[in-house]
């Protein structure tokens, strides 16, 4: 009998040979010996669901610092930082500086803000290919004001092949009392040229009658960014208290207000943050008082607006919590701290003296200041590795979901 | 005592069971080792192990090999139950990293095979759903694919690399990074 070899053992097993390989080179290097590891180390998930891929494939947190600076910090000593630098974008129009906005998969999303909001110039770019491409200005929109863009996705990880770009765009409402803007959200789709693009998908920004929906909204001028659960974008409004979000999946806007023992009037200009929690669509508020920060849960973001939801889960002091960490004053929290960035089931804050940053897990109430996304202050972004099941798109076969570029079973 | 003694022996006796290989060979085993696993407990519950229990995924040398694992494996779980009951915490934290440490160095001993026993393993773990022997033998495969080259990879398991040059091309250039 011959011996048994590698290509006898089926798929399944070997899915679980490689769900055990947990550093980011080795999946690389494992996806690159032939077409049937290719496919199984394929980060689009098995057998024509887009469920997610089970190994870790993040290899580092972009960090989009002040002074319109990006930095990369890699998750592994063997990553050298410097295939990831952002150097081969040319300067925006008007030799202005690109900040980073946002990064999801192995894409980042990069703008140059012009003068009084106006819509800013876009780009996607691909550090790992140094590829980009530039999103041209939604016709007729030139001089719309741009509340955020973000990155979205119809699978589970994106790359430069395929993407979209989702922008929040207000004006003054035509007819309507001062102060009143009309808000609408367009969607820029992006699929790379080999692959035929879908007949409802086309490249371009979304002109379709659904997607030009308007929402009229009182001070959104006065919008500010305060975080970001299950792709629902939240804006406070910070003239009247209330909170407006924006869901980038469903296109489904929100307004409503926060009940008064989460937000008391009082506090209405402190900081505060919408944090995904681990739990399928739970949603956790995260607020800092003075040197406390309080934690409050929903447990399903559909549910935002309905007063009773809100459960107040823990509360802590800042200044008693970090008191044992390395480099620790005790002169921090006298005034209070910030939020630099958060993420799901965790928090990075820094005292408003000075930046010293350290995290705080919102599931334990643990203090660190060692993980990988507390080195810089800054809003972070996971860095994704991508591997496509085929390395190159297949145009002969005709599936179901038109060619099989993304899966193919011809070969 | 010696009468509970001799119920416990009788019970053990009549709880043998006759596993067969795929090449015809009988193997008496008691049934806390033929419980590791999950497929022949399942028969034991449904009652059909009556005149032996027939394998014909798993050859005798690799059945054999699979067995002394679950030998080993039974008896450490027996001997964790007893000295639970007659020792003191501290005793028995102290015998109960010695049997893991004796259960590693077994374990280590026992992957010493070459690639063509270990994917038979893999396979007749699956087989008879032994969790803990299918996650030691994935993760002695893994290991080994660690910190390989793709070359190294193809040459340690004889993969035919069937990637077009062009697409080995494309994979170097987006992923230049890892191969430093």
């Amino acid at each position: 009998m011959a011996p048994t070899m590698v290509h006898d053992v089926p798929d399944h097993l070997l899915h679980r040979v490689f769900r055990l390989l947990n550093t980011h080179d080795s999946i690389v290097r494992a996806a690159a010996v032939c077409t049937r590891w290719r496919r199984l180390l394929s980060t689009r998930g098995r057998d024509m669901c887009w469920c997610r891929h089970e190994f870790s494939t993040c290899i580092g947190h972009y960090h989009a610092l002040d002074r319109h600076r990006v930095a990369f910090v890699p998750a592994a000593p063997s990553i050298s930082p410097r295939h990831f630098s952002l150097d081969f974008l040319p300067a925006a129009p008007g030799g202005r500086p690109w900040d980073l906005v946002d990064g999801s998969g192995s894409v980042l999303l990069l703008a140059s803000h012009r003068r009084h909001g106006f819509f800013p110039d876009l780009v996607v770019c691909e550090p790992t290919t140094r590829r980009f491409v530039r999103i041209p200005p939604v016709a007729g929109m030139k001089y719309h004001r741009c509340l955020g863009a973000n990155l979205s996705h119809r699978y589970n990880v994106i790359t430069l092949s395929s993407f979209m770009v989702t922008c929040l765009l207000h004006d003054r409402a035509d007819g309507m009392a001062s102060g009143i803007s009309a808000v609408t959200a367009r969607v820029f789709n992006y699929n790379a040229p080999p692959m035929p693009p879908d007949r409802r998908w086309r490249n371009g920004w979304d002109v379709s009658q659904a997607s030009c929906k308007c929402y009229h909204i009182r001070g959104v001028e006065s919008a500010r960014f305060v975080g970001r659960a299950w792709s629902t974008n939240f804006w406070a409004i910070e003239e009247d208290g209330t909170i407006f979000s924006h869901n980038f999946s469903t296109r489904v806007f929100g307004h409503f207000r926060l009940p008064e023992h989460v937000m008391e009037p009082a506090h209405r200009g402190s900081t505060f943050r919408f944090v995904e929690k681990s739990q399928r669509q739970g949603v956790r508020l995260v607020s800092l008082v003075g040197d406390e920060l309080r934690v409050f849960a929903n447990r399903d973001y559909h549910l935002l607006g309905v007063t009773s939801e809100w459960v107040h889960e823990r509360s802590m002091r800042l200044p008693e919590a970090t008191r044992g960490l390395p480099g620790h004053k005790e002169c921090y929290f006298r005034r209070t701290a910030k939020i630099v960035t958060a993420g799901r089931g965790y928090v990075v804050l820094t005292p408003a003296e000075e930046t010293w940053v350290f995290s705080v897990d919102l599931g334990t109430m643990e203090v660190e200041r060692d993980h990988i996304r507390n080195w810089l202050p800054g809003e972070v972004y996971p860095y994704e590795l991508e591997t496509r099941p085929k390395v190159h798109a297949c145009l002969r076969c005709k599936g179901r979901h038109g060619s099989c570029s993304q899966y193919c079973k011809c070969r | 005592m010696a009468s509970a003694g001799s119920g416990d022996e009788k019970a053990a006796a009549a709880a043998m069971i006759t596993l067969i290989s795929s090449d015809n060979e009988k193997f008496e085993v008691t049934e806390a080792t033929a419980t590791l696993s999950q497929t022949i407990r399942h028969m034991i519950e449904d009652g059909c192990t009556d005149g032996g229990v027939p394998l014909p995924n798993v050859t005798s040398k690799i059945l054999a090999r699979v067995i002394e694992y679950c030998k080993k494996h039974a008896t450490a779980a027996a001997g964790e139950e007893g000295s639970s009951s007659s020792f003191s915490d501290a005793a028995f934290l102290e015998v109960d990293r010695a049997f893991l440490e004796e259960l590693e160095e077994f374990d280590d001993a026992f992957l010493e095979v070459d690639r063509a026993t270990l994917f038979d393993l893999i396979l007749a773990a699956n087989y008879l759903d032994i969790k803990g022997l299918l996650n030691l033998t994935c993760q002695k495969v893994a290991d080994s694919v660690k910190g390989k080259t793709p070359e190294q990879i193809r040459e340690m398991y004889n993969i035919v690399n069937d990637l077009t040059p062009e697409e080995e091309a494309e994979i170097r250039r987006e992923t230049q990074w890892a191969f430093e």
